[in-house]
């Protein structure tokens, strides 16, 4: 049973046309990770999927219930959304700022309870971002950012996560750390979907691929069946290797093929 | 800085709201002491009653009304606006007000009643207030909106530096000067009538917009995911802010400096939070300006000094040494 899904959905934005004809059902307990080369659309598809952008056309559907149609508020209780870079514009500590998580699950004088408290500690403790509660946000690292931010999104203890680029620019621990914390989600039940740039990572890590060229979703399924070489070839322009290391499944992008 | 707990952090303000206004109260021409400004306000028809209800209240109840309308909407504006150096004054709302204060003068609107110059102060925060508005309801950016502020202050500004240059009478200049740099001198409780619901409206208002600045912290797109409705935020804080910086120019002209200062030194103590800095804000604003009347009327000046003169001479360099401090803070 798909949580969210996406009927032939176009998105213009400035009169271009940006995501055309998208397709795509995500259940509970994927991991969806969406790939694709720099302007295929994927922050696109990722916001519309958070309900951020109103679509020209097709239609994004919450339990089979048209995005516009559900209350902000609901909405916000359902889909928690990791935006890209993550900007924080007061130096907050961090214990506040994944507070403001549970902000959709409070009215508006409420102040917060005991279960909020504990979903709180919750989210730090699962992105193993408790140590940095007293911490201020300005005085944090990129990666000790990403997971303050990674805790504040979980936070929300929504049944929808997307997070746009979570792993991008940051060093390989935290990168595995941050996909860790991505796939611990799918296995207790969400639906998790992460634009990705990292193929190797997404070959990984994703129970489930989208594949996005040009505004469409060229390829969906299992990524090994996804990253193959012709794929690799027509989308980003590049011949891959595709090989396991140590057991881990490695795409490696050789050269650059010359564009016809 | 360590977060205060809210507690001790409105004890404080709520103290110094208290020292200082009865300082303000007993001091004066005529000193007063404690018993006589009780007694004062409780009624009577001696020298001292008449003195507090008819010159010291209204006066008081001004100052503090004009400082907590605009430190609120300088709390407010900074947390929609995400930038700790935006205040009303950003808005255009400040000097478009004091534009119709203006306008009225200058075309005689004054003489059919007094009180229509506050009326038109109000009209030109409510018409800047406006414009803001639509802006805002086209899901402008934000720097669109600070750039549309921008532009209209410079327009009232420049219309007001017009009629100023076109002023017919003598006295018009001494006028212009009390609306463009502020005063409390001869208030009377008709203009704490006017200024009141206007103030309290939107000091109300502002804090319903509490939680969604909060979540602006974040951004926009992310508070949008949070469920904040953007441009319904966007309208309250406008729509406050006019009423707080109408009602504020309407009783004592433009007065600047306190809706930058006062969240600025509250910040720290309200742990950054946006939202939880609107009402501390009020509480301070409102001694820092009865503190900065009181100045005015004790200064061992020849004539009255302007209080938007003492705000600015205290919080320019103040607001200077602050940014310094924050700058060698910041990482």
């Amino acid at each position: 049973m798909s949580v969210l899904s996406l009927h032939r959905l176009g998105v213009d934005l400035g009169g271009q046309c940006v995501l055309d004809q998208v397709d795509l059902e995500i259940s509970g307990g994927t991991f969806l990770g969406i790939a694709g080369p720099n302007g295929a659309g994927k922050t696109t598809l990722a916001r519309a999927m958070a309900g951020l952008i109103a679509p020209q056309r097709g239609a994004v559907m919450l339990d089979g219930v048209l995005m516009p149609a559900i209350k902000p508020a609901l909405r916000a209780r359902r889909i928690a959304y990791l935006a890209q870079g993550g900007q924080v514009h007061w130096p907050l500590t961090v214990a506040r700022l994944v507070a403001l998580g549970r902000m959709p699950h409070l009215s508006p004088f409420q102040r917060l309870s005991p279960t909020d408290e504990a979903a709180i500690a919750r989210a730090l403790h699962r992105a193993d971002a408790a140590h940095l509660a007293d911490r201020v946000m300005s005085s944090l690292s990129g990666g000790e950012r990403a997971l303050a931010l990674m805790a504040r999104a979980l936070a929300v203890e929504a049944d929808i996560l997307i997070a746009d680029e979570p792993a991008a620019s940051l060093d390989p621990a935290h990168q595995l750390q941050v996909l860790d914390v991505l796939a611990e989600e799918a296995a207790r039940g969400a639906a998790v979907i992460a634009v990705m740039h990292d193929l190797s990572l997404a070959r990984r890590f994703c129970h489930r691929l989208a594949l996005v060229h040009r505004g469409r979703v060229l390829a969906d399924g299992p990524p090994g069946d996804v990253l193959t070489k012709q794929n690799l070839e027509s989308v980003f322009g590049v011949e891959a290797s595709l090989g396991v290391s140590n057991g881990v499944p490695v795409v490696t992008p050789l050269r650059r093929l010359k564009r016809h | 800085m360590q977060p205060a707990s809210p507690l001790r952090l409105y004890g404080v303000l709520i103290a110094l709201l208290c020292v200082s206004a009865l300082v303000s109260l007993g001091a004066g021409p005529v000193a007063l002491s404690f018993g006589e400004i009780v007694r004062g306000l409780g009624g009577g028809s001696d020298a001292a009653a008449i003195i507090m209800q008819e010159i010291r209240l209204p006066r008081l109840l001004l100052a503090a009304l004009v400082g907590a309308g605009l430190a609120a909407s300088g709390a407010a504006l900074q947390g929609l606006i995400r930038n700790p150096l935006a205040d009303p004054g950003v808005t255009g709302i400040s000097s478009s007000a004091a534009l119709g204060a203006v306008v009225a003068i200058y075309f005689g609107i004054s003489a059919v009643s007094p009180a229509l110059v506050p009326v038109m102060a109000f009209a030109g925060a409510f018409a800047a207030a406006m414009v803001l508005v639509l802006i805002a309801a086209r899901e402008a950016s934000t720097l669109t909106l600070i750039l549309a502020g921008v532009a209209i202050s410079s327009l009232a500004v420049a219309l007001t530096s017009l009629a100023l240059g076109l002023a017919p009478n003598p006295f018009a200049l001494a006028e212009f000067v009390n609306w463009l740099l502020g005063s409390l001198k001869n208030r009377s409780m008709e203009d704490v009538g006017l200024a009141l619901p206007a103030i309290l409206c939107g000091i109300a208002l502002l804090l319903f917009s509490a939680r969604g600045l909060d979540a602006l912290t974040l951004g926009e797109e992310t508070a949008a995911t949070l469920g904040v409705r953007l441009v319904r935020l966007r309208v309250l804080v406008v729509t406050g802010t006019a009423l707080c910086v109408g009602g504020a120019v309407a009783a004592a002209g433009g007065v600047g400096f306190v809706g930058l200062i006062v969240p600025h030194l509250i910040r720290p103590f309200a742990g950054h939070v946006p939202g939880r800095l609107i009402l501390p804000s009020a509480i301070g604003g409102a001694a820092l300006v009865i503190a900065a009347d009181l100045l005015v009327r004790l200064a061992p000046t020849g004539t009255e000094l302007m209080l938007g003169v003492v705000t600015a001479l205290i919080g320019a360099p103040f607001f200077f040494w602050l940014l310094f401090a924050t700058r060698r803070l910041s990482p």
